[in-house]
């Protein structure tokens, strides 16, 4: 398909797979999915045999019964027992999909029922990961401390609502396997592919189709569909084509993990942090798919960027019921944030503080400093907090609804519309934290052919083509060549390089500067050989890693981007009904590639955040999400959401570009929260805070 | 039961099933008329125009379409409105994703029809009805406004 530009991107859409395989004689597959949360697989009473039919169970797969995800793995296909309701059991296929519809009706499955366990904020239930840090002397500190404040804060889960659900096309020809679906990490599709079916890894080709906005619910599910179509495309010796409903998909594939946040923070006379103590326990669900890194992620971002040496951190995840959860934007740290400065704006409340001046006086700086080690200008902390308030107007609207909150004596007493206005500021760690996938060599080749042509292999997956986009526009002038001579290879695991997974803004933040290397080396060659020239580079963290600034230093990811916002908001005292009357959000991502693009990613992810943050709800009631909250699951009305003050900086000049995907996941919930606290007098600590919540917490 | 209808303003006579969805006609008669897919099988880019009103063509028997006007998103990228709709996305640099753009186009095209000046005030309660997670809302807007000006232009020379 072509985008904007003349570039040509060699994606492949639906329609042409369309033309790809109409020609091809394929079955249809369906997986058959536990009932129960928890329980050992009794008997399968299967139809009688139909010829058309074919069943697969765990004990049928040639190869390994596992979908591994970094350290974690999950089984393709319960095996004796059921760890939650719509988990894999078995495969179907058939010819003619009504039939296999009624074949499917027919199979009955007894079990031998065990007692499930869905919560994790007090459970005793087995633990993924648990891990503490601590710095300082925190319990000297407690002690001493002038005042101690305590706050318990939970966020519910969030479902990516994808506009496309899973669905894999495997085409069988003479045992090698041609995959044809949207994923975020086609060569994890090909590994988990092959060692389910035993299958060499040459012998298996995955093309990933163009993804639409897909917030990193593309990252790991497809991968188990997939090796689902490809055992059955293994033992019918035929093509496959399974297919999740949007039912199917929305129930039972990974959502945002939910978490649960104690802090304690100990604080002197002027409400200064000196110590914190904060539990994090997020539900891990029925597998633990990337909750190390989740785990990791929460506990490094969890103290924020704040001026506190006393520290103890604990994080948990725990195993529940629930269907396993899976990364999404924001992955951890959007849930940290959201605890962390919803507390911390409760801190400067009760130190009568302004929170713009409690910011000021408590976050780290990123201070640039001379060469004698002097200060040269406010830190980047501070330009980003200073340009932010005196745009929105915040401390003199914070003071004035201060005062009409102090002065009633209860919410919706007086007549003038109860406003609030909350600020909240955070970080997003681009990559991988601590070296887990950025570890293993990933790549991305440049190719200059003898007519001047630039071609780039990767296996970069954006949301909407979006990176190629970006691309498109860049290499002509770090080429000096015609748009039109750019072109990127197909996303296929046989034409291109495994660029790693395509996440936590890696294609932005560590892919565009390998890119550019590419560029600056074949520039370089170009006066000394001729064409054509190729290079091939590959990951390495220390090209992109800030370890220089010792604020970040201590921070276990590749390179972070910031970010803050303000949100003021009326709240209706009779219907309890949130009007968002104004967003100012700035963002900190390095040097922008394109202007254009970065306040796109901005403005959506405002509106999903928000839809996070008021909206969304996924009511887990006996391990499953209810089908009236499925039919009842919407996003944000755009009507009921201003226009945004988006502005871009970059205090430190630094060269190189950040992600800011997840930037508005971890700023914008917060600033919500908090607005809607001092609007109607109510400390809100959950989210989603919708009218039903206000009027809960009200009585 | 034999069927009529108008295919993109052609005459189409079939002696089919009534109760046979549309999108399934549509894929059988030849596989490319609509723009859908295997891949996506119970959801695709299926939106048309029924007699100009948009609907998904998954959820409607083929008997409720005799006599009608049907409209595909093949047909209507062939039209001088969609050139307009394509150019105004294209000068507002609104890309809607590959699954929504086939309604986007079409309401745009609708909204248009029905008010062919519309204002920025306005828009994002025309364009509620539209909700996805890949759409910037604002560049919606303005994309469906450019997209206004330039039919007006191509309307009045």
């Amino acid at each position: 398909m072509t985008g904007n530009g003349e570039a040509t991107y060699a994606t492949l859409s639906p329609e042409a797979l369309h033309t790809v395989i109409a020609s091809e004689d394929f079955l249809y597959a369906k997986t058959i999915r536990s009932t129960i949360p928890l329980g050992t697989i009794r008997r399968i009473d299967l139809p009688e045999q139909q010829e058309d039919i074919t069943f697969l169970k765990a004990d049928d797969i040639p190869g390994k019964n596992e979908l591994a995800v970094l350290e974690d793995t999950m089984p393709l296909l319960a095996d004796e027992e059921v760890h939650y309701t719509g988990e894999p059991i078995a495969l179907c296929s058939g010819k003619n999909k009504e039939e296999l519809k009624a074949y499917l009706s027919q199979i009955t499955i007894q079990y031998d029922k065990d007692t499930p366990v869905f919560q994790y904020e007090g459970s005793s239930a087995e633990v993924y990961h648990c891990k503490e840090i601590k710095t300082g002397k925190p319990e000297t500190v407690f002690k001493k401390a002038y005042q101690v404040l305590e706050g318990e804060y939970r966020c519910g889960s969030q479902a990516h609502l994808y506009s496309e659900p899973n669905s894999v096309h495997v085409v069988n020809k003479d045992g090698a396997l041609n995959i044809y679906l949207i994923t975020q990490w086609p060569f994890h599709v090909r590994r988990t592919a092959a060692a389910a079916t035993g299958i060499p890894l040459e012998r298996i080709r995955v093309t990933a189709l163009d993804a639409g906005m897909h917030l990193d619910g593309k990252l790991i599910f497809p991968s188990l569909a997939a090796a689902h179509a490809a055992l059955l495309a293994v033992k019918t010796a035929s093509s496959i084509y399974l297919e999740y409903s949007w039912e199917e998909d929305f129930l039972y594939t990974g959502k945002r993990f939910p978490a649960y946040f104690h802090h304690r923070s100990a604080l002197d006379k002027a409400g200064n942090l000196l110590a914190m103590e904060i539990e994090i326990r997020a539900n891990g669900g029925a597998y633990p798919l990337m909750c190390g890194e989740l785990a990791q992620r929460m506990l490094s971002a969890a103290a924020g960027f704040y001026r506190c040496k006393n520290l103890i951190i604990r994080s948990k995840i725990i195993k529940s019921n629930l269907p396993p959860f899976s990364p999404f934007k924001g992955f951890g740290l959007s849930q940290v944030f959201f605890a962390l400065e919803t507390h911390t704006a409760r801190i400067a409340e009760i130190a009568q503080t302004d929170p713009k001046e409690w910011k000021i006086a408590n976050l780290k700086g990123r201070t640039k400093k001379s060469k004698k080690g002097e200060e040269t200008a406010p830190s980047g902390t501070e330009q980003i907090i200073q340009l932010l308030t005196s745009r929105s107007d915040f401390s003199r609207k914070h003071a004035a609804y201060e005062l009409q909150k102090t002065r009633r004596s209860r919410f919706g007493e007086d007549m003038l519309p109860p406003r609030g206005i909350g600020l909240s500021f955070c970080f997003q760690g681009n990559g991988f934290s601590g070296g887990r996938e950025e570890e293993k060599t990933h790549s991305l080749r440049l190719r200059m052919d003898t007519k001047g042509r630039a071609d780039v292999q990767s296996a970069a997956i954006s949301e909407n083509n979006s990176i190629y986009r970006l691309w498109a526009g860049m290499l002509p002038k770090l080429l000096n060549i015609d748009e039109k001579a750019v072109r990127f290879s197909p996303l296929d695991t046989a034409e291109t390089l495994d660029s790693g997974p395509s996440v936590f803004s890696r294609n932005i933040s560590l892919l565009t500067p390998l890119l550019e290397h590419c560029c600056t080396s074949i520039k370089k060659q170009r006066f000394r050989k001729p064409l054509p020239i190729e290079v091939k580079r590959n990951i390495r963290i220390s090209r992109v890693q800030d370890k220089k600034n010792e604020d970040v230093a201590n921070l276990p990811f590749p390179s972070l981007s910031w970010g803050a916002s303000v949100i003021e908001v009326e709240v209706n005292p009779v219907t309890f009904q949130i009007k968002i009357r104004g967003i100012w959000v700035v963002v900190d991502g390095g040097r922008i590639l394109d202007a254009v693009t970065a306040e796109d990613e901005i403005q959506k992810g405002i509106y999903q955040a928000l839809g996070w943050a008021g909206l969304e709800q996924l009511p887990y009631r006996r391990g499953e999400i209810p089908y009236a909250s499925y039919l009842a699951y919407s996003l944000p009305d755009p009507e009921h959401i201003p226009q945004p003050w988006i502005q871009f900086v970059n205090p430190e000049d630094r060269s190189g570009s950040g992600g800011i995907g997840d930037i508005c996941f971890s700023c914008i919930p917060a600033a919500y929260i908090s607005a809607i606290s001092q609007a109607t007098g109510i400390y809100i600590d959950r989210l989603p805070c919708t009218p039903e919540t206000i009027y809960n917490y009200s009585r | 039961m034999r069927i009529s209808f108008f295919l993109d303003g052609e005459e189409i006579t079939a002696n089919t099933d009534p109760k046979l969805l549309l999108s399934e006609f549509l894929q059988t008669r030849s596989g490319e008329d609509i723009e859908s897919s295997r891949i996506h099988d119970d959801y695709s880019n299926c939106t048309l125009l029924v007699d100009g009103v948009l609907l998904p063509a998954d959820f409607i028997p083929l008997f409720t379409v005799i006599g009608k006007q049907i409209t595909t998103i093949e047909g209507f990228s062939r039209t001088d409105e969609f050139a307009d709709i394509r150019r105004g996305f294209d000068r507002a640099r609104f890309y809607p994703c590959i699954h929504c753009r086939t309604g986007k186009y079409f309401l745009t095209h609708i909204l248009i029809e029905e008010n062919p000046n519309p204002r920025k005030s306005k828009m994002s309660e025309l364009i509620s009805s539209s909700r996805c997670r890949c759409t910037n809302y604002s560049r919606y807007a303005d994309g469906i406004i450019f997209a206004a000006q330039y039919r007006r232009k191509r309307h009045n020379g």
